[in-house]
Protein backbone atom coordinates (compact mmCIF):
# COMPACT_ATOMS: atom_id res chain seq x y z
CA UNK A 1 0.00 0.00 0.00
CA UNK A 2 1.28 3.84 -0.61
CA UNK A 3 2.08 5.80 2.33
CA UNK A 4 -0.31 8.25 1.08
CA UNK A 5 -2.95 5.82 1.09
CA UNK A 6 -1.96 5.15 3.76
CA UNK A 7 -2.01 8.44 5.78
CA UNK A 8 -5.35 8.90 4.39
CA UNK A 9 -6.90 5.45 6.42
CA UNK A 10 -4.64 6.58 9.30
CA UNK A 11 -5.63 10.38 9.01
CA UNK A 12 -9.34 9.70 9.12
CA UNK A 13 -9.34 7.80 12.21
CA UNK A 14 -7.20 10.05 13.62
CA UNK A 15 -10.66 12.65 12.97
CA UNK A 16 -12.58 10.19 13.65
CA UNK A 17 -10.72 9.88 16.86
CA UNK A 18 -10.91 13.27 17.72
CA UNK A 19 -14.64 13.65 16.86
CA UNK A 20 -14.89 11.03 19.95
CA UNK A 21 -12.71 13.11 22.12
CA UNK A 22 -14.87 16.15 21.53
CA UNK A 23 -18.20 13.83 22.55
CA UNK A 24 -16.39 12.35 25.40
CA UNK A 25 -14.79 16.26 26.52
CA UNK A 26 -18.58 17.67 26.60
CA UNK A 27 -20.32 18.46 29.83
CA UNK A 28 -23.44 20.21 27.93
CA UNK A 29 -22.79 18.45 23.91
CA UNK A 30 -24.70 21.30 21.61
CA UNK A 31 -26.72 19.56 19.40
CA UNK A 32 -26.28 21.98 16.50
CA UNK A 33 -22.45 20.99 17.03
CA UNK A 34 -23.02 17.92 17.76
CA UNK A 35 -24.87 17.39 14.85
CA UNK A 36 -22.35 18.78 12.54
CA UNK A 37 -19.89 16.55 13.98
CA UNK A 38 -22.11 13.38 13.95
CA UNK A 39 -22.45 13.83 10.09
CA UNK A 40 -18.69 14.84 9.81
CA UNK A 41 -17.99 11.24 11.50
CA UNK A 42 -20.24 9.63 9.30
CA UNK A 43 -18.74 10.89 6.41
CA UNK A 44 -15.55 9.13 7.79
CA UNK A 45 -17.00 6.00 9.10
CA UNK A 46 -18.51 6.08 5.61
CA UNK A 47 -14.76 6.01 3.67
CA UNK A 48 -13.52 3.87 6.27
CA UNK A 49 -15.84 1.06 5.78
CA UNK A 50 -15.44 1.38 2.36
CA UNK A 51 -11.38 0.36 2.85
CA UNK A 52 -13.13 -2.86 5.01
CA UNK A 53 -14.67 -4.30 2.30
CA UNK A 54 -13.22 -7.37 1.38
CA UNK A 55 -10.44 -7.13 -1.07
CA UNK A 56 -8.46 -9.78 -2.74
CA UNK A 57 -5.11 -10.15 -2.24
CA UNK A 58 -2.66 -10.14 -4.82
CA UNK A 59 0.32 -12.78 -5.05
CA UNK A 60 3.23 -12.37 -7.64
CA UNK A 61 5.80 -14.62 -7.60
CA UNK A 62 9.45 -12.72 -7.94
CA UNK A 63 10.80 -13.52 -11.03
CA UNK A 64 14.10 -15.77 -11.26
CA UNK A 65 15.77 -13.24 -13.91
CA UNK A 66 15.94 -10.53 -10.82
CA UNK A 67 17.83 -13.03 -8.69
CA UNK A 68 20.52 -14.19 -12.32
CA UNK A 69 20.09 -10.26 -13.28
CA UNK A 70 21.43 -9.53 -9.36
CA UNK A 71 24.21 -12.59 -9.72
CA UNK B 1 50.88 -26.07 9.52
CA UNK B 2 50.60 -24.10 5.88
CA UNK B 3 50.08 -20.70 5.86
CA UNK B 4 48.95 -19.89 2.05
CA UNK B 5 46.25 -19.13 0.34
CA UNK B 6 44.83 -21.53 -1.52
CA UNK B 7 45.66 -19.42 -4.56
CA UNK B 8 49.20 -20.41 -3.04
CA UNK B 9 48.03 -23.98 -2.82
CA UNK B 10 47.15 -24.36 -6.76
CA UNK B 11 49.46 -21.64 -7.69
CA UNK B 12 51.87 -22.95 -10.37
CA UNK B 13 56.02 -23.20 -8.90
CA UNK B 14 57.13 -22.20 -12.55
CA UNK B 15 59.41 -24.61 -12.64
CA UNK B 16 61.42 -23.30 -15.81
CA UNK B 17 64.86 -25.43 -15.52
CA UNK B 18 63.10 -28.89 -16.24
CA UNK B 19 64.55 -29.56 -19.41
CA UNK B 20 63.42 -33.47 -19.38
CA UNK B 21 60.33 -33.21 -20.60
CA UNK B 22 59.10 -32.38 -24.33
CA UNK B 23 57.78 -29.35 -24.59
CA UNK B 24 54.81 -31.08 -26.13
CA UNK B 25 54.28 -33.26 -22.91
CA UNK B 26 53.96 -29.88 -21.17
CA UNK B 27 51.38 -28.17 -22.58
CA UNK B 28 49.64 -31.54 -21.79
CA UNK B 29 49.91 -31.44 -18.41
CA UNK B 30 47.62 -28.23 -18.10
CA UNK B 31 44.81 -29.36 -21.28
CA UNK B 32 41.49 -31.07 -19.30
CA UNK B 33 42.25 -33.53 -17.25
CA UNK B 34 40.40 -36.22 -19.95
CA UNK B 35 43.28 -35.37 -22.22
CA UNK B 36 45.86 -35.54 -19.51
CA UNK B 37 45.51 -39.22 -18.52
CA UNK B 38 45.00 -40.30 -22.27
CA UNK B 39 48.65 -38.51 -23.06
CA UNK B 40 50.30 -40.26 -20.15
CA UNK B 41 48.86 -43.85 -21.64
CA UNK B 42 50.41 -42.92 -24.97
CA UNK B 43 53.81 -42.08 -23.46
CA UNK B 44 54.86 -44.17 -20.82
CA UNK B 45 58.25 -43.47 -21.17
CA UNK B 46 57.61 -39.47 -19.80
CA UNK B 47 59.19 -37.97 -16.92
CA UNK B 48 57.65 -35.06 -14.76
CA UNK B 49 59.54 -32.96 -12.67
CA UNK B 50 58.50 -32.70 -9.06
CA UNK B 51 56.61 -29.69 -9.62
CA UNK B 52 55.03 -31.31 -12.86
CA UNK B 53 54.33 -34.18 -11.36
CA UNK B 54 52.48 -32.13 -8.82
CA UNK B 55 50.70 -30.39 -10.79
CA UNK B 56 49.31 -33.20 -12.27
CA UNK B 57 48.22 -34.86 -9.71
CA UNK B 58 46.75 -31.98 -8.09
CA UNK B 59 44.67 -31.82 -11.53
CA UNK B 60 43.45 -35.43 -10.87
CA UNK B 61 42.45 -35.33 -7.03
CA UNK B 62 40.34 -31.89 -8.66
CA UNK B 63 38.86 -33.75 -11.01
CA UNK B 64 35.92 -34.66 -8.49
CA UNK B 65 34.65 -33.70 -5.16
CA UNK B 66 34.85 -35.87 -2.05
CA UNK B 67 33.16 -35.86 1.70
CA UNK B 68 35.07 -36.53 4.29
CA UNK B 69 33.47 -37.29 8.09
CA UNK B 70 35.56 -36.73 11.10
CA UNK B 71 35.88 -34.82 14.32
CA UNK B 72 37.41 -31.46 14.16
CA UNK B 73 40.81 -31.98 16.68
CA UNK B 74 42.66 -29.21 15.85
CA UNK B 75 40.83 -25.57 14.69
CA UNK B 76 43.10 -22.39 13.21
CA UNK B 77 41.29 -19.64 12.12
CA UNK B 78 43.60 -17.33 10.03
CA UNK B 79 43.53 -14.29 7.89
CA UNK B 80 44.82 -16.26 4.92
CA UNK B 81 42.15 -18.99 5.42
CA UNK B 82 41.03 -21.94 8.00
CA UNK B 83 43.24 -24.47 8.95
CA UNK B 84 41.94 -27.91 10.64
CA UNK B 85 42.58 -31.28 11.40
CA UNK B 86 39.83 -34.04 11.27
CA UNK B 87 40.53 -37.01 12.74
CA UNK B 88 38.36 -40.46 12.88
CA UNK B 89 36.34 -41.22 16.18
CA UNK B 90 37.40 -44.46 15.94
CA UNK B 91 40.74 -45.33 14.34
CA UNK B 92 43.65 -43.32 14.10
CA UNK B 93 43.10 -41.58 10.66
CA UNK B 94 44.32 -37.67 10.58
CA UNK B 95 43.57 -35.28 7.68
CA UNK B 96 44.43 -31.89 7.14
CA UNK B 97 42.56 -29.39 5.72
CA UNK B 98 42.50 -26.36 5.05
CA UNK B 99 39.60 -23.63 4.12
CA UNK B 100 40.31 -20.63 2.06
CA UNK B 101 38.90 -17.07 3.68
CA UNK B 102 36.06 -16.43 1.92
CA UNK B 103 34.65 -19.53 2.18
CA UNK B 104 34.94 -20.08 5.94
CA UNK B 105 33.26 -16.56 5.61
CA UNK B 106 30.34 -17.93 3.88
CA UNK B 107 30.35 -21.12 6.35
CA UNK B 108 28.66 -18.92 8.62
CA UNK B 109 28.74 -21.18 11.43
CA UNK B 110 30.87 -21.06 14.73
CA UNK B 111 33.70 -24.44 14.91
CA UNK B 112 35.39 -25.48 17.18
CA UNK B 113 37.50 -28.50 18.24
CA UNK B 114 34.96 -31.42 18.84
CA UNK B 115 32.07 -30.98 16.42
CA UNK B 116 32.06 -33.82 13.91
CA UNK B 117 31.45 -32.15 10.40
CA UNK B 118 31.50 -33.16 6.75
CA UNK B 119 34.09 -31.37 4.88
CA UNK B 120 33.31 -31.00 0.98
CA UNK B 121 36.03 -30.74 -1.23
CA UNK B 122 38.82 -32.23 -2.64
CA UNK B 123 42.54 -32.91 -1.89
CA UNK B 124 45.85 -30.75 -2.66
CA UNK B 125 49.59 -31.37 -2.54
CA UNK B 126 50.83 -27.61 -1.69
CA UNK B 127 53.67 -27.96 -4.04
CA UNK B 128 56.95 -25.76 -1.98
CA UNK B 129 56.56 -27.88 0.89
CA UNK B 130 54.89 -31.54 -0.77
CA UNK B 131 52.34 -31.30 1.83
CA UNK B 132 49.01 -33.17 1.58
CA UNK B 133 45.48 -31.58 2.42
CA UNK B 134 42.06 -31.57 2.12
CA UNK B 135 40.73 -28.47 0.74
CA UNK B 136 37.17 -27.87 1.90
CA UNK B 137 34.88 -26.22 -0.27
CA UNK B 138 32.15 -26.21 2.29
CA UNK B 139 31.69 -27.92 5.47
CA UNK B 140 28.67 -29.38 6.91
CA UNK B 141 27.84 -29.99 10.64
CA UNK B 142 27.03 -33.51 11.36
CA UNK B 143 25.45 -34.68 14.85
CA UNK B 144 23.01 -33.14 17.03
CA UNK B 145 25.84 -32.64 19.16
CA UNK B 146 27.82 -30.26 16.87
CA UNK B 147 24.85 -28.61 15.75
CA UNK B 148 23.91 -27.77 19.22
CA UNK B 149 27.36 -26.38 19.98
CA UNK B 150 27.14 -24.64 17.16
CA UNK B 151 23.73 -23.10 18.19
CA UNK B 152 25.19 -22.51 21.50
CA UNK B 153 28.36 -20.17 20.44
CA UNK B 154 26.47 -18.49 17.88
CA UNK B 155 23.66 -17.53 20.16
CA UNK B 156 25.84 -16.03 22.77
CA UNK B 157 27.85 -14.48 20.41
CA UNK B 158 25.30 -12.48 18.64
CA UNK B 159 23.44 -11.95 21.89
CA UNK B 160 26.02 -10.32 22.89
CA UNK B 161 26.32 -7.91 20.12
CA UNK B 162 22.94 -7.04 21.08
CA UNK B 163 21.48 -8.51 17.75
CA UNK B 164 18.04 -9.75 19.51
CA UNK B 165 17.42 -6.85 21.27
CA UNK B 166 16.60 -4.18 18.14
CA UNK B 167 12.95 -4.77 17.07
CA UNK B 168 11.54 -2.07 14.76
CA UNK B 169 7.60 -1.69 15.14
CA UNK B 170 5.96 -2.79 12.09
CA UNK B 171 3.88 -0.11 10.10
CA UNK B 172 0.33 0.20 10.38
CA UNK B 173 -2.02 -0.92 7.80
CA UNK B 174 0.23 -3.07 6.25
CA UNK B 175 -0.17 -3.66 2.09
CA UNK B 176 2.70 -5.08 0.53
CA UNK B 177 4.14 -8.02 1.91
CA UNK B 178 7.19 -10.17 0.89
CA UNK B 179 7.71 -13.27 1.73
CA UNK B 180 10.65 -15.59 1.50
CA UNK B 181 10.05 -19.57 1.30
CA UNK B 182 9.68 -22.66 -0.66
CA UNK B 183 7.18 -21.71 -3.27
CA UNK B 184 6.10 -25.80 -2.53
CA UNK B 185 5.03 -27.25 0.32
CA UNK B 186 1.92 -26.35 2.60
CA UNK B 187 4.17 -23.49 4.76
CA UNK B 188 3.02 -20.61 1.51
CA UNK B 189 -0.52 -21.93 1.47
CA UNK B 190 -1.10 -21.77 5.30
CA UNK B 191 0.19 -18.16 5.00
CA UNK B 192 -1.73 -17.26 2.44
CA UNK B 193 -5.35 -19.03 3.91
CA UNK B 194 -4.48 -17.24 7.02
CA UNK B 195 -4.11 -13.48 5.38
CA UNK B 196 -7.87 -12.25 5.36
CA UNK B 197 -8.58 -10.50 2.22
CA UNK B 198 -7.47 -7.19 2.39
CA UNK B 199 -5.60 -6.24 -0.74
CA UNK B 200 -2.45 -7.31 0.03
CA UNK B 201 0.36 -7.41 -2.57
CA UNK B 202 2.31 -10.32 -1.96
CA UNK B 203 5.53 -10.78 -3.55
CA UNK B 204 7.23 -14.61 -3.21
CA UNK B 205 10.76 -15.37 -3.14
CA UNK B 206 11.50 -18.77 -3.88
CA UNK B 207 14.02 -20.57 -1.55
CA UNK B 208 15.62 -23.50 -0.68
CA UNK B 209 14.99 -23.29 3.08
CA UNK B 210 17.15 -26.14 4.01
CA UNK B 211 20.37 -27.56 2.33
CA UNK B 212 23.71 -25.99 1.73
CA UNK B 213 22.36 -24.06 -0.50
CA UNK B 214 19.39 -22.14 1.42
CA UNK B 215 21.40 -19.68 3.44
CA UNK B 216 22.88 -18.26 0.13
CA UNK B 217 19.68 -18.13 -1.27
CA UNK B 218 18.37 -16.76 1.95
CA UNK B 219 20.28 -14.21 1.79
CA UNK B 220 20.02 -13.01 -1.88
CA UNK B 221 16.01 -13.15 -1.01
CA UNK B 222 16.32 -10.60 2.01
CA UNK B 223 18.75 -8.08 -0.14
CA UNK B 224 16.78 -8.58 -3.27
CA UNK B 225 13.45 -7.15 -1.50
CA UNK B 226 15.65 -4.45 0.13
CA UNK B 227 17.28 -3.31 -3.29
CA UNK B 228 14.43 -3.81 -5.72
CA UNK B 229 11.60 -3.27 -3.44
CA UNK B 230 12.60 -1.27 -0.64
CA UNK B 231 8.71 0.17 -0.17
CA UNK B 232 7.62 -3.18 0.81
CA UNK B 233 6.11 -2.86 4.37
CA UNK B 234 7.56 -6.07 5.98
CA UNK B 235 9.35 -9.28 5.11
CA UNK B 236 8.21 -12.58 6.03
CA UNK B 237 10.35 -15.41 6.52
CA UNK B 238 8.76 -19.08 7.02
CA UNK B 239 9.38 -22.12 7.12
CA UNK B 240 7.79 -25.42 8.55
CA UNK B 241 9.23 -27.25 11.90
CA UNK B 242 12.25 -29.35 11.51
CA UNK B 243 15.10 -30.65 13.85
CA UNK B 244 18.08 -28.80 14.20
CA UNK B 245 19.98 -30.26 11.76
CA UNK B 246 17.18 -28.55 9.24
CA UNK B 247 17.04 -25.38 10.57
CA UNK B 248 20.79 -24.88 9.96
CA UNK B 249 20.05 -22.58 7.48
CA UNK B 250 18.32 -20.03 10.39
CA UNK B 251 21.16 -20.55 12.56
CA UNK B 252 23.57 -19.44 9.74
CA UNK B 253 25.25 -16.05 10.85
CA UNK B 254 25.32 -14.79 7.71
CA UNK B 255 21.81 -14.86 7.09
CA UNK B 256 21.02 -13.64 10.90
CA UNK B 257 23.27 -10.56 10.09
CA UNK B 258 21.46 -10.46 6.83
CA UNK B 259 18.41 -10.02 8.83
CA UNK B 260 19.73 -7.22 11.01
CA UNK B 261 20.90 -5.46 8.29
CA UNK B 262 17.25 -5.16 6.09
CA UNK B 263 15.94 -2.20 5.84
CA UNK B 264 12.53 -3.20 5.69
CA UNK B 265 11.04 -4.59 8.80
CA UNK B 266 11.44 -8.54 9.28
CA UNK B 267 8.50 -11.34 10.75
CA UNK B 268 10.14 -14.67 11.19
CA UNK B 269 7.85 -17.45 11.43
CA UNK B 270 9.28 -20.59 11.34
CA UNK B 271 8.49 -24.02 13.42
CA UNK B 272 10.62 -25.22 15.59
CA UNK B 273 11.08 -27.56 18.81
CA UNK B 274 13.03 -26.57 21.68
CA UNK B 275 15.47 -24.08 20.02
CA UNK B 276 14.56 -20.83 18.86
CA UNK B 277 16.29 -20.36 15.58
CA UNK B 278 18.50 -17.72 15.91
CA UNK B 279 16.97 -15.59 12.48
CA UNK B 280 14.01 -15.55 14.59
CA UNK B 281 15.68 -14.45 17.54
CA UNK B 282 17.09 -11.32 15.26
CA UNK B 283 13.72 -10.59 13.39
CA UNK B 284 11.67 -8.03 14.18
CA UNK B 285 8.64 -9.75 14.81
CA UNK B 286 8.70 -13.81 16.04
CA UNK B 287 6.18 -16.21 15.34
CA UNK B 288 6.34 -20.14 15.55
CA UNK B 289 4.14 -20.33 12.56
CA UNK B 290 3.70 -19.35 9.02
CA UNK B 291 -0.47 -19.11 9.99
CA UNK B 292 0.80 -16.72 13.19
CA UNK B 293 3.01 -14.24 10.28
CA UNK B 294 0.10 -13.87 8.54
CA UNK B 295 -2.17 -13.20 11.63
CA UNK B 296 0.86 -10.44 12.89
CA UNK B 297 0.38 -8.92 9.22
CA UNK B 298 -3.77 -8.66 9.68
CA UNK B 299 -3.26 -7.07 13.22
CA UNK B 300 -1.84 -4.26 11.23
CA UNK B 301 -5.26 -3.35 10.04
CA UNK B 302 -6.56 -3.80 13.87
CA UNK B 303 -6.82 0.23 14.48
CA UNK B 304 -9.27 0.28 11.84
CA UNK B 305 -11.50 -3.07 12.45
CA UNK B 306 -11.47 -2.97 15.95
CA UNK B 307 -11.68 0.81 16.85
CA UNK B 308 -13.85 2.21 13.76
CA UNK B 309 -17.56 0.23 15.17
CA UNK B 310 -16.19 1.45 18.82
CA UNK B 311 -16.02 4.79 17.74
CA UNK B 312 -19.22 5.13 15.75
CA UNK B 313 -21.05 3.06 18.79
CA UNK B 314 -19.35 5.82 20.93
CA UNK B 315 -20.47 8.78 18.67
CA UNK B 316 -24.10 7.78 18.45
CA UNK B 317 -24.49 7.11 21.99
CA UNK B 318 -22.94 10.53 22.77
CA UNK B 319 -25.13 12.62 20.25
CA UNK B 320 -28.03 9.98 21.06
CA UNK B 321 -28.26 11.20 24.96
CA UNK B 322 -27.77 14.56 23.98
CA UNK B 323 -30.45 14.81 21.38
CA UNK B 324 -33.09 12.81 24.32
CA UNK B 325 -31.49 15.82 26.87
CA UNK B 326 -32.27 18.35 23.96
CA UNK B 327 -35.63 17.20 23.05
CA UNK B 328 -36.75 17.17 26.55
CA UNK B 329 -35.67 20.58 27.22
CA UNK B 330 -37.60 21.70 24.19
CA UNK B 331 -40.77 19.68 25.20
CA UNK B 332 -40.22 21.71 28.67
CA UNK B 333 -40.21 24.73 27.17
CA UNK B 334 -43.17 24.07 25.24
CA UNK B 335 -45.31 23.29 28.08
CA UNK B 336 -43.80 26.16 29.53
CA UNK B 337 -44.71 28.65 27.21
CA UNK B 338 -47.96 27.06 26.86
CA UNK B 339 -48.77 27.85 30.11
CA UNK B 340 -47.60 31.25 29.74
CA UNK B 341 -49.56 31.82 26.80
CA UNK B 342 -52.70 30.43 28.52
CA UNK B 343 -52.08 33.32 31.02
CA UNK B 344 -51.91 35.83 28.78
CA UNK B 345 -54.97 34.57 26.95
CA UNK B 346 -56.54 34.31 29.54
CA UNK B 347 -55.28 37.85 30.94
CA UNK B 348 -56.33 39.22 27.16
CA UNK B 349 -59.74 37.89 27.52
CA UNK B 350 -60.29 39.21 31.14
CA UNK B 351 -59.25 42.86 29.19
CA UNK B 352 -61.42 42.71 26.45
CA UNK B 353 -64.92 42.55 28.21
CA UNK B 354 -63.36 45.05 30.64
CA UNK B 355 -63.13 47.36 27.29
CA UNK B 356 -66.25 46.16 26.06
CA UNK B 357 -68.04 46.87 29.54
CA UNK B 358 -66.09 49.82 29.36
CA UNK B 359 -67.21 51.20 26.22
CA UNK B 360 -70.69 50.38 26.95
CA UNK B 361 -70.93 51.97 29.55
CA UNK B 362 -69.62 55.05 27.97
CA UNK B 363 -71.89 54.76 25.54
CA UNK B 364 -74.84 54.68 27.31
CA UNK B 365 -73.79 57.71 29.00
CA UNK B 366 -73.49 59.59 26.31
CA UNK B 367 -76.49 58.50 25.01
CA UNK B 368 -78.14 59.62 27.93
CA UNK B 369 -76.41 62.67 27.20
CA UNK B 370 -77.84 62.96 23.93
CA UNK B 371 -81.09 62.29 24.68
CA UNK B 372 -80.93 65.43 27.34
CA UNK B 373 -79.78 67.30 24.80
CA UNK B 374 -82.22 66.64 22.60
CA UNK B 375 -84.82 67.36 25.40
CA UNK B 376 -83.38 70.94 25.86
CA UNK B 377 -83.20 71.54 22.28
CA UNK B 378 -86.95 70.41 21.84
CA UNK B 379 -87.99 72.52 24.87
CA UNK B 380 -86.27 75.67 23.27
CA UNK B 381 -87.58 74.83 19.32
CA UNK B 382 -89.78 78.67 18.63
CA UNK B 383 -91.39 76.69 16.39
CA UNK B 384 -92.72 74.37 19.46
CA UNK B 385 -93.65 78.07 21.18
CA UNK B 386 -95.22 79.44 18.14
CA UNK B 387 -97.60 76.29 18.31
CA UNK B 388 -98.45 77.20 21.81
CA UNK B 389 -99.55 80.50 21.09
CA UNK B 390 -96.45 82.66 21.38
CA UNK B 391 -95.11 84.86 18.44
CA UNK B 392 -92.20 86.85 17.68
CA UNK B 393 -92.69 90.89 16.55
CA UNK B 394 -89.91 91.67 13.83
CA UNK B 395 -89.16 95.39 13.79
CA UNK B 396 -87.90 97.10 10.64
CA UNK B 397 -85.06 95.55 9.10
CA UNK B 398 -86.62 92.20 10.04
CA UNK B 399 -84.75 92.41 13.87
CA UNK B 400 -86.82 90.28 16.57
CA UNK B 401 -88.27 93.05 18.91
CA UNK B 402 -87.34 91.86 22.54
CA UNK B 403 -88.28 95.41 24.36
CA UNK B 404 -91.14 97.98 23.70
CA UNK B 405 -88.33 100.75 23.64
CA UNK B 406 -87.29 99.43 20.42
CA UNK B 407 -90.48 101.07 18.66
CA UNK B 408 -92.09 104.49 18.73
CA UNK B 409 -95.69 105.43 17.85
CA UNK B 410 -95.86 104.67 13.80
CA UNK B 411 -93.29 101.91 13.28
CA UNK B 412 -94.00 99.00 10.98
CA UNK B 413 -94.11 95.75 12.95
CA UNK B 414 -94.30 92.20 11.52
CA UNK B 415 -95.86 89.78 13.70
CA UNK B 416 -95.32 85.51 13.25
CA UNK B 417 -97.76 83.09 15.03
CA UNK B 418 -97.79 79.51 14.91
CA UNK B 419 -99.73 79.70 11.76
CA UNK B 420 -99.36 82.77 9.44
CA UNK B 421 -97.95 86.58 10.12
CA UNK B 422 -99.27 90.03 9.91
CA UNK B 423 -97.71 93.40 9.54
CA UNK B 424 -99.07 96.37 11.61
CA UNK B 425 -98.20 99.93 12.60
CA UNK B 426 -97.77 101.09 16.32
CA UNK B 427 -100.15 103.47 17.60
CA UNK B 428 -98.68 103.44 21.34
CA UNK B 429 -95.64 102.78 22.81
CA UNK B 430 -96.00 101.58 27.21
CA UNK B 431 -92.37 101.90 28.59
CA UNK B 432 -92.11 99.66 31.13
Amino acid sequence: MTDNKKENISGKLGKLEEIVEWFESQKEIDVEKGLLKVKEGAALIKDLRKRMQIVQNEFQEIKKEIEEEEE
Amino acid sequence: MQKDTQQGLFADSGEKGNTKIKKSSKKKIVTPKAEVAESVSETPEMIFSVGEFLDYINEVFRAREYTVEGEITECNPHPTGLYFTLKDKKGDGVLSCYMNPYAYRMLGVPLEVGMLVKAIGAPNIYKPKGRFSFVARKIELSGEGSLRKAYELLKKKLEAEGLFTRKRPLPEFIGSVGVITSKTGAVIDDFRKNLKPLGFKVFLHDVRVEGASAPNQIIHALRSFNKKMPDLDVIVLIRGGGSLEDMQAFNNELVVREIFASQIPVIAGIGHDRDVPIASLTADRMTSTPSFSAAIVNESWDRLFKNLPLMEGTILEFYGVALTDAIHTVENASAHLAGVFQSIAGRYERSVKDIVRFFDSALERAEERLRRAAQLLTALDPERNLKLGYSIVFGEGGRVVRSADELKRGSRIRARFGKGSLEAIVEKVQEK
